[in-house]
């Protein structure tokens, strides 16, 4: 009886408008962020230009951060983003006079960095002007290493490149790029689908005849998450195809076998415990408010995530509902990571777990009428005190 | 298993307000009519019984099933619920399909049986109808359907004719006459015409207390002597409705003929004949009688 609910359910969502604007804001992202899949190349000695990446040099960081803070200083005029929004500080001249303090203590008459400031101490220096400044700007000690793109050398193209060729067999570094970018729609969109489900049987007035059949609490609530999940899911894979077949060819123009499952495994590993989560939150809330709350806590969540991720969007992932991992390759950061990012997404995975349960069991009790309280608790069974 | 239902001493209270005071009923095979204003306690008892609400005290079986054995209970119970309605975007056929797969039926059952009801609820010509495309009626039919689908020991409906234009109440009554040859229907409704026209045995519920209990011939003979006729001109209308409980009235150019009710006690005026109870005078008389109302 479950696989036939499942594929009920699945036929449900196909039918539903919801289901084709999820669609919509999906392709549309994808064709929008995902640039098209080039393949790499050897890096050949005299090129012009090695690409470039994020120096994990201190020296360089703290160059490149005060050559960025001078520049700021002599124009008065700060580029912030709080909460993610750009915004542009001119500070006070008690405010300037103060940053001109640090600098003093930061660099020497000549405006070098002194000799003697060791990489912690010019963190510290530079969070107070982050301070000074209302925060979010590129001073923050989290986020001084994206002051330091600096250009590639040969020897570093070359790691890079056999990093891509050898450990990641060029899909797996293209993978990680679609998660990053997948992962941002993949935390809110599906709650608009679990939303839209939780609310269609009030919408419907169906829930008591539903509420009366012999079919499980169980089986009724997990074949719809199931099909919401999966109906989620099979769009990711089909847009991952074309990446992935471009990888393969890449990997064939580079002498190497590719590897024809990684997008299925990094799908399944990093983007499956995002749409676990987000569509057990929509089921959850939903279930236990009948209203849509849950799409403005899913949205609020989502949006300081977003933004607590953008600090650093190369192996930036905490408890982040989005790890972030916006470049093709660096393994490196990728192997560091890698045990931070699998606690990351088996919490998810989880927690999504967790919701799904709770769901079962509110589900369960508003079915035999007990969580009812005076009938005002859940509007859509007001009509009982009529009596 | 034997088909009965068993309630004992059943009390519900949402909060400080008892929605059902001691109710005690034995419902056997056949059409069982629940009688009752609005508000009286009708659909708080189809729910404790089709296990949606839990009562506060009390016993309850269902064909020798305790009702917190929801599961069993809900496998042998079908429910029309009062505003029955389905996913609009499903055609009559998915939405049966779909409760079908709810009610725990196999596909070949489903594929038997969904032509089969939908043939006896007259809605075989409606296979791809949409829902949201139905009118109130063919919806009811169509929550019958559903309700039956399982082939249940039990059917539960509540005021399933409310909307109804008079055609559609009737082949409605009939239909429900049909079902409740091998089983128990009860048939929960403020209209007295559809408990007059359906069931033999009846409740009739106010204010959460069950008030009678019995056959329609016992309603009947209840009533039995108390109900008088006569035609008044309508300047006496008013008078009479201040010294009796007035059950029907038929107005004509210059005279109203009036049915009411008087209590043995009670004189009647020169003209009036006594005329035998019809239900909906029993009903008024009882309601009359235990709330002292007029």
């Amino acid at each position: 009886m479950f696989g036939t609910l499942f594929i009920k359910e699945c036929k449900a969502i196909v039918k539903s408008t919801t289901y084709y604007l999820f669609l919509a804001c999906l392709v549309l992202f994808f064709v929008g962020q995902m640039e098209s899949n080039a393949g790499i190349a050897k890096p050949l000695k005299g090129q012009a230009s090695y690409g470039y990446q994020y120096s994990k040099d201190p020296k360089v960081i703290m160059q490149y951060s005060i050559d960025n803070l001078l520049q700021e200083f002599e124009s008065e005029t700060y580029i912030t983003y709080p909460f993610g929004f750009y915004k542009e500080v001119h500070p006070s001249k008690s405010k300037q006079s103060k940053i001109a303090v640090i600098l003093s203590e930061v660099l020497d008459e000549n405006y070098d960095i002194k000799e003697d400031i060791s990489y912690e101490q010019f963190e510290a220096k530079m969070e107070k002007i982050d301070d000074i400044l209302g925060g979010g700007s590129r001073y923050k000690a989290s986020g001084l290493k994206s002051n330091a793109y600096i250009p590639m050398t040969y020897e570093d193209a070359m790691k890079e490149y056999e990093d891509i060729l050898y450990n990641d067999k060029i899909s797996g570094a293209y993978a990680r790029l679609f998660c990053d970018y997948m992962g941002i729609v993949l935390a809110i969109l599906p709650v608009f689908l679990a939303v839209t489900r939780g609310l269609r049987d009030k919408k419907a007035k169906a829930f008591d005849v539903i509420f009366s059949k012999k079919a499980s609490s169980i089986a009724i609530v997990m074949s719809r998450y199931l099909a919401t999940v999966s109906m989620v899911v099979i769009p990711v894979i089909l847009l991952s195809i074309s990446p992935a077949l471009q990888s393969l060819y890449s990997a064939v123009n580079n002498g190497i076998k590719g590897d024809a499952f990684a997008y299925l495994r990094y799908i399944g590993g990093w983007l499956l415990p995002t749409i676990m989560i987000t569509a057990s939150v929509g089921f959850f809330l939903t279930e236990l408010t009948d209203g849509p709350i849950a799409i403005l806590v899913q949205g609020l969540w989502w949006y300081i995530s977003m933004f607590m991720g953008a600090e650093s969007l190369v192996g930036t992932v905490g408890y982040n509902i989005m790890p972030r991992f916006n470049t093709i390759g660096e393994h490196e950061v990728y192997k560091a990571i890698l045990p931070q990012l699998v606690k990351n997404r088996l919490f998810y995975s989880g927690m999504g777990i967790l919701l799904i349960t709770a769901t079962i069991v509110v589900y369960h009790y508003k079915r035999k009428g007990a969580l009812n309280y005076h009938g005002k608790i859940f509007k859509h069974r007001k009509s009982e005190l009529e009596i | 298993m034997e088909t009965e239902i068993l309630l004992n001493q059943v009390n519900k209270f949402y909060g400080n307000k008892q929605a059902l005071c001691d109710v005690n009923l034995h419902i056997e095979q056949g059409m069982f009519g629940l009688l009752g204003r609005n508000g009286a306690g009708k659909t708080t008892l189809m729910k404790v019984i089709t296990t949606l609400l839990p009562a506060s005290s009390g016993d309850i079986h269902v064909c020798g099933i305790p009702v917190k054995e929801e599961r069993s209970v809900r496998s042998i119970i079908g429910y029309l619920p009062q505003d029955f309605s389905m996913y609009g975007n499903m055609t009559v056929y998915e939405a049966m399909d779909y409760l079908g797969v709810l009610s725990g039926l196999d596909k070949k059952t489903r594929k038997e049986r969904i032509p089969e009801l939908l043939r006896r609820v007259n809605l075989q010509n409606n296979k791809r109808t949409k829902v949201k495309a139905m009118s109130g009626g063919m919806k009811r039919r169509l929550g019958i359907a559903q309700a039956i689908l399982h082939d249940p020991k039990v059917l539960i409906v509540d005021e399933p004719t409310a909307g109804l234009d008079p055609e559609e109440r009737v082949r409605f009554r009939n239909l429900l006459s049909e079902i409740a040859d091998d089983r128990i229907v009860i048939l929960s409704t403020h209209i007295v015409g559809d408990i007059e026209a359906t069931c033999e045995k009846i409740a009739i519920m106010d204010a959460g207390n069950i008030i009678f209990n019995g056959t329609v011939a016992e309603l009947l003979e209840h009533a039995d002597g108390k109900i008088y006729t006569a035609t008044v001109s309508k300047i006496e209308i008013e008078d009479i409705k201040k010294r009796y409980l007035v059950t029907n009235m038929l107005r004509m150019p210059t005279e109203v003929t009036v049915r009411f009710v008087a209590g043995l006690e009670e004189e009647v005026f020169e003209g009036a004949t006594s005329c035998t109870p019809n239900v909906e005078d029993a009903y008024m008389y009882l309601m009359h009688e235990k709330r002292g109302d007029r």
